[in-house]
């Protein structure tokens, strides 16, 4: 009799275990060894995933319409030299050896002396030129310019802008190491609402006058708009050689 | 018979899936804290079954009133700041595991006693052929 009663407490007992288990099983966050620190990061982290992806699809599609070229052309010497011709053409428009043009702004920025004159920062263009047009440039370039060059100087992958001082003497500004004098004439094909946006965001225009400098922003939309020419200096492989049998 | 304590676990786990109730995390380490109590009586229960000691009035009380008396630990212990459910683990985890090394011990005796009866009665010759 003490054994039934023992039995039938014990079955009860183990239901009621049985259910809080299984509400505490049901109950426990999934995935909690793995905490994410915040929904920001989550966001950010797929947003530079899905940009990746994109790049990613582009180049395939890129390679694929290559692959494609490459192997129609096979067997006929004259179609693969055309195909390999049209693909040194695109790899040169890449690498910005040849002139575009099309909608973008042309940025010219001299010396004014009708402009307000500040103690702290009159002159300071002079001093800073490289800094501050290098500043310009990377803001294009980072918001829809595909295309720039700056007094004629088109501005490449290896492309400088730096400036030199004797000592004692004038700084002149060079790109690509070529002197190039004021006014400075920044001429950028590309998304022309994009450019114009980040120079009012940034108060291009108004930091440049605190130091007498005047900066004219003219919008081009017409497609024959802007002529960006084609880089002329020397490529990296002019000295560098491979080693050849290593 | 043996069966019906496992039938009533899973009778439990099923419950439990069908109405798909959940707690809030907050709560969960209550819970917690509530079914190793609850664990500790059943093997309580078990033990006391075996040595012949059992109460059914004291096994139900000790069950509920041990899972409630638990969570109430662990709530007062996050009120006052003091981690007071680490206190109700250790005592909780040490009595389990005491109440199973003795079942296993008794479980362990009544085999030995089993093994050592059986061959005794087996050899014996029957009563007729003396």
């Amino acid at each position: 009799m003490q054994k039934r009663g023992f039995l039938w407490s014990l079955t009860g007992i183990s239901t009621v275990v049985g259910f809080m288990l299984t509400v505490q099983i049901s109950s426990r966050p999934q995935g909690a060894s793995a905490p994410i620190s915040s929904y920001v990061d989550l966001r950010t982290e797929i947003q530079a995933q899905m940009q990746e992806n994109r790049i990613l699809t582009d180049e395939i599609a890129k390679q694929r319409a290559q692959l494609v070229q490459f192997e129609a052309a096979q067997g006929r010497q004259s179609d693969l030299l055309k195909a390999l011709q049209q693909d040194k053409q695109n790899v040169d428009r890449e690498a910005g050896l040849t002139p575009v043009s099309g909608p973008g702004i042309t940025i010219t920025i001299q010396f004014d002396p009708n402009l307000p004159y500040y103690d702290k920062t009159a002159g300071l263009f002079d001093e800073i030129a490289d800094q501050e047009i290098g500043l310009i440039v990377n803001q294009l370039f980072a918001n829809g310019a595909t295309a720039i060059a700056i007094n004629g100087q088109r501005l490449v992958t290896t492309s400088s802008i730096r400036l030199v001082s004797s000592l004692g003497g004038p700084a002149s500004l060079q790109v690509n190491t070529v002197p190039i004098v004021p006014p400075y004439v920044i001429n950028a094909v590309g998304d022309v609402d994009r450019m114009m946006a980040v120079l009012t965001l940034n108060n291009v225009q108004a930091e440049l006058a605190t130091m007498q400098e005047d900066c004219i922003i003219t919008p081009h939309r017409d497609q024959k708009g802007v002529t960006v020419p084609g880089y002329v200096g020397r490529l990296p492989g002019t000295w560098a050689k491979e080693v050849s049998g290593s | 018979m043996i069966w019906l304590p496992v039938l009533g676990l899973i009778l439990g786990v099923g419950i439990g899936f069908a109405v798909n109730v959940t707690i809030p995390v907050a709560y969960s380490s209550y819970l917690s804290i509530a079914i190793l109590a609850a664990l500790d009586t059943v093997f309580g229960g078990i033990r006391a079954s075996m040595e012949k000691t059992f109460d059914g009035a004291v096994f139900l009380s000790g069950f509920f009133f041990n899972t409630l008396v638990a969570a109430l630990l662990a709530y007062i212990g996050v009120q006052l700041g003091v981690d007071l459910y680490l206190a109700a683990v250790v005592a909780f985890g040490v009595r389990l595991f005491q109440n199973i090394a003795v079942i296993r011990r008794i479980a362990f005796n009544r085999m030995h006693t089993r093994r050592t009866r059986a061959p005794e009665g087996g050899h014996l010759p029957p009563a007729d052929s003396r």
